[in-house]
């Protein structure tokens, strides 16, 4: 699954149109799309409300070990050499509030021109601000991050922004920026469905019979809280040394423990099978 | 490697981004490597623990993309032996730790625990681990180990360390350093005359060990040719049978790597021999099956003891007499350090 978080309607439209995102009616005031590879948060302007649209999308999400969260929108660019309706891949976020910088792994071949960004507490103007620390200018990513990075690892973090002006403080309209978006949304696609080769879900050692096997036999042999902890982290270390470990449970099963001394010399002969 | 269906790769090359603490840029060896890697991103950085001791990193993730830190070392220029380590009978052993972090990924190696992160980091300020090291040698004589968080010699091409600590072991009389590697990259250093105070130390491994869980590293044969050149150019060379791994038939497979290893290495030409049976700090073993469930040989049913994960010392003791047997048929046992 593919969580998005993008500040405004006006750029998440062109996501919402493309991926044929459905509105659900769950939030009152956070507006939510999704369909079965992606769910999508408008957040909000700054980089508060923006943590609070991830925090919330992201808790009431089942995340899995190939879940990505992205941050895409709009930004103004310090540098020159940048063109209003470039993508653009973050690499560095910094804080501007509190100095603090945050480091999206950049792993992905995304072939794209990657940039630092400086997220801000207020818009700023490009002749009323010092040297800028970055390249790029916004108001959300550094929130966006702190939120995500609390749910997953950094590497299935990504921000990509599009630059949208040279900090003049125009007033940008809303067909503007999403015309802006619009016209990248091959690149963001193509980047999308880069994600499931990339980050793909982990192996889960217990298969789902393999899990309720083990609590059968736990329960059979009378486990303590201690003793259960120990019992899962040998079958799981003889399950990956592949020792045939759910056949010899399977005749561990047939057990009968009827006293605590029983349950003592059970454990020790199982921890003997699975060590072997 | 990750690759989409027209089998082009998902990741990006190895040092496809070099981040630079701003302090570090202004260092000859932050020009070589910028040099070396013209179309790297650069991102610039305060210090280079924001980058590398981030907490949320997948280790094995970010090993399908190192990325390179360029950075200084401010303290802890040298590290005194750590007792999971060899001194090979020398009282003041120390290592250092001129990069972090190592281009080969092996299954067993206790760097996935230790750091946070796969990225590489450099220290550019060389002269300042020399200096430290010149005052050391004031106070007593040393034994130095130069490769340990790292393999030096597979890096040589990109950063000569080697090369350097060499030519300062060289005129250091006090000083003896072991450069430890699994590198066939003899060559980088082949221009350099032999010093008695570089001993050049190779872990040899079974080949089937080499193919399952020393990725990326040198088969055995191109290992041997390159040990083979450097005991014939003069250098002092260990052999490091270290880390002896009790997988399926281990004893058939460490008695044809030592055969082979003799066959084609003069035995009495070699400086010493070491043996180590696996072992890791508990801790770092702990970190990294919490990531990696891909390798049976880190789920082991291994024993703890003092903070160290290993075999039981019935096991221990056995694949130590067993090297030592099979070793003892080429060479003295005074040689030979288990």
């Amino acid at each position: 699954m593919i969580f998005v978080v993008a500040a405004l309607h006006c750029e998440a439209k062109p996501i919402i149109d493309k991926f044929k995102l459905k509105k659900k009616s769950v939030y009152s005031k956070l507006e939510l799309f999704e369909n079965d590879e992606i769910r999508l948060i408008v957040s909000g302007i700054g980089k508060i409300r923006s943590a609070i649209a991830t925090t919330l999308l992201l808790s009431q999400s089942k995340l899995s070990s190939d879940s990505v969260v992205v941050n895409i929108g709009c930004c103004g660019s310090a540098r020159d050499d940048m063109m209003i309706g470039e993508l653009v891949f973050i690499n560095k976020i910094t804080d501007k509030a509190n100095g603090r910088d945050y480091f999206p792994d950049p792993i992905l071949r995304h072939g794209l021109k990657e940039a630092a960004m400086v997220t801000h507490d207020v818009p700023v103007e490009k002749n009323k601000i010092d040297q800028p620390e970055g390249d790029l200018v916004d108001m959300e990513a550094s929130g966006f991050f702190q939120a995500a990075s609390m749910f997953v690892d950094h590497h299935r973090i990504y921000c990509f922004k599009i630059v949208s002006d040279f900090l003049e403080l125009s007033t940008l309209s809303k067909e503007f920026i999403s015309g802006l978006i619009e016209k990248k949304m091959e690149a963001i696609d193509h980047i999308f469905s880069m994600f499931p080769g990339l980050h793909e879900k982990e192996t889960e050692v217990f298969q789902a019979q393999e899990i309720e096997l083990l609590r059968r036999v736990g329960g059979i042999l009378k486990l303590t809280q201690s003793q259960k902890h120990q019992f899962v982290e040998l079958v799981r270390s003889a399950k990956v040394r592949n020792r045939n470990v759910m056949e010899k449970l399977s005749e561990c099963s047939a057990w009968e423990i009827k006293s605590k001394s029983e349950n003592k010399d059970a454990f020790e002969r199982i921890r003997k099978i699975l060590s072997q | 490697m990750p690759s989409n269906e027209s089998g082009k790769s998902l990741v990006n090359n190895h040092f496809s981004h070099i981040y630079i603490e701003n302090q570090a840029l202004d260092y000859a060896d932050t020009r070589r490597l910028l040099n070396r890697f013209p179309n790297a991103v650069r991102v610039f950085i305060r210090d280079y623990k924001d980058v590398f001791n981030r907490p949320h990193q997948r280790f094995q993730f970010q090993k399908r993309s190192m990325n390179l830190i360029l950075a200084l070392k401010k303290d802890n220029f040298l590290y005194s032996g750590s007792d999971q380590a060899p001194d090979f009978g020398h009282r003041h052993f120390y290592y250092n730790s001129l990069i972090m972090n190592c281009v080969y990924n092996c299954d067993y190696c206790y760097l996935q625990g230790m750091y946070p992160s796969a990225n590489v980091v450099v220290f550019v300020n060389n002269d300042d681990f020399i200096a430290e090291t010149k005052r050391q040698l004031a106070v007593h004589p040393m034994y130095l180990c130069i490769s340990y968080d790292t393999d030096l010699l597979a890096f040589e091409n990109v950063v000569p360390f080697c090369a350097r600590w060499i030519e300062f072991a060289r005129h250091q009389s006090d000083l003896k350093i072991e450069l430890r590697t699994k590198s066939s990259n003899y060559k980088a250093i082949a221009h350099l005359t032999p010093s008695c105070n570089v001993i050049l130390a190779w872990t040899v491994s079974p080949q089937e060990i080499i193919e399952k869980y020393e990725k990326e590293t040198p088969a055995l044969a191109r290992r041997l040719e390159a040990i083979g050149s450097a005991i014939e150019d003069g250098w002092n060379v260990r052999l490091c049978f270290d880390p002896v791994l009790r997988v399926d038939r281990w004893q058939s497979m460490y008695a044809a790597c030592v055969d082979q290893t003799f066959s084609s290495i003069p035995a009495d030409k070699l400086t010493d021999i070491s043996v180590g049976v696996f072992r890791m700090n508990a801790d770092y073993l702990s970190r990294i099956t919490k990531q990696r469930t891909n390798s049976d040989i880190l789920y082991y049913p291994f024993k703890k003891s003092n903070g160290t994960a290993s075999y039981s010392p019935k096991e221990r003791e056995e694949m130590s007499q067993f090297m030592l047997a099979i070793l003892e048929k080429y060479n003295a046992k005074e040689k030979i350090f288990v």
